[in-house]
């Protein structure tokens, strides 16, 4: 099984059925069954133990013959290959600047959405792509290091505890993986968003703001500008890779820095976010 | 015995941003960043000083000498000056 990511081929060497069925609902027509084209990564998810096959079953992930993580419970097989694969991306491409953020596109304009502590990330994320905004990442800003531009990635936005209702309660006809319990980051599900011949039409654009955002019960929409070295400083520490990247890495977010603008937007309604910075950045 | 200047010139490299406020300092052997807040034309100053002294320290950033020791300890931390370039 090749699964096409836009920017990455991922061989599916082996994985539980349940898997296999939820790779089909999020990626559809990016699965195909060539074995001729060379993957970036071959990737498994398997369960090892004759014993734990039984008894409290659990899944490890592969990487090649290389386990990165602990098994996990069977019940988490999905999200443990969703994961995986993030960790193939982060922990190897040292060609672009990686940042552990949302990227949303509207008219052509990226706005990237770092993961800070309290951001709500992957609801924005869910919210925005599914009111006209063309998601372009949940998980990581992938920015080439000559032209600054973003790329897209073809992959599902994962929601967590309470975010899981609340978008379905936002746009009931949206298509959801079942609901892994108790993994490490709470009840944990994945959301399609586009099918793979939108996602084609997707190209790479500029970025045109760094906007960090933090929720806030009982709190009107507040954007504040904040100083480009907080801004050089928070987007270092949400890079993968930019201790890697070196001299690279630090001329590409100060040339980011220097072509973008940088916000914090506290919020509380997500329709405000998008009126504000629909306006602000002229959208 | 190269001078700080030339010693930061040549070890580091430095971002001192558009609007004005503070400077980012990438240590090209170690591979750290650190940062610094306050008004960067005086950070500029600062950095282009032959050797660090408090007075002086103190004319360029004005705050109390337990601030300027913090400082001094974190430029020598992150090897912007080491320790024969401090006075």
């Amino acid at each position: 099984m090749l699964l096409d990511v836009g920017e990455y081929l991922f061989r599916i060497d082996s994985a539980p059925s349940v898997v296999k069925n939820n790779l089909q609902l999020m990626y559809g027509d990016a699965i195909s069954d060539c074995n001729l084209t060379p993957a970036d990564y071959t990737i498994s998810l398997k369960n090892d133990s004759l014993l734990r096959k039984f008894l409290k079953p659990q899944v490890t992930f592969y990487l090649g013959s290389n386990s990165p993580f602990k098994p996990l419970p069977a019940s988490q097989s999905y999200p443990v290959m969703e994961w995986g694969m993030n960790w193939c991306i982060a922990a190897t491409d040292f060609n672009r600047l990686i940042v552990h953020a949302a990227v949303l596109v509207k008219n052509n304009k990226a706005i990237v959405f770092p993961a800070t502590p309290g951001s709500g990330k992957s609801t924005l994320s869910a919210y925005f792509a599914l009111s006209g905004w063309k998601l372009y990442s949940d998980e990581m800003a992938i920015i080439d290091l000559e032209t600054l531009k973003v790329m897209p990635l073809f992959r599902p936005v994962c929601l967590k505890n309470e975010s899981i209702f609340l978008v379905k309660e936002w746009f009931p006809q949206s298509i959801f993986t079942g609901t892994a319990k108790d993994t490490q980051k709470g009840d944990v599900a994945h959301l399609k968003i586009n099918n793979f011949a939108e996602y084609k039409t997707f190209s790479p654009v500029d970025v045109v703001a760094i906007v960090f955002p933090k929720f806030q019960k009982n709190t009107e929409t507040t954007p504040y500008k904040i100083s480009k070295i907080a801004g050089f400083e928070k987007l270092a520490a949400n890079s993968f890779n930019y201790n890697v990247l070196g001299d690279a890495g630090f001329k590409a977010i100060q040339r980011l820095i220097e072509s973008t603008q940088q916000v914090e937007v506290n919020y509380n309604d997500l329709s405000d976010v998008d009126d504000l910075l629909t306006s602000e950045f002229t959208l | 015995m190269p001078s700080n200047k030339y010693y930061l010139e040549s070890n580091f490299i430095t971002y001192y941003p558009t609007d004005g406020y503070g400077v980012a300092i990438y240590n090209i052997d170690s591979r750290d960043t650190t940062f610094f807040q306050g008004d960067n034309d005086k950070l500029k100053k600062l950095f282009s000083l032959e050797f660090f002294d408090i007075t002086t320290f103190q004319e360029l950033i004005v705050c109390k000498p337990k601030d300027v020791t913090l400082l001094i300890n974190k430029l020598l931390l992150h090897k912007i000056i080491s320790e024969d370039k401090r006075t």
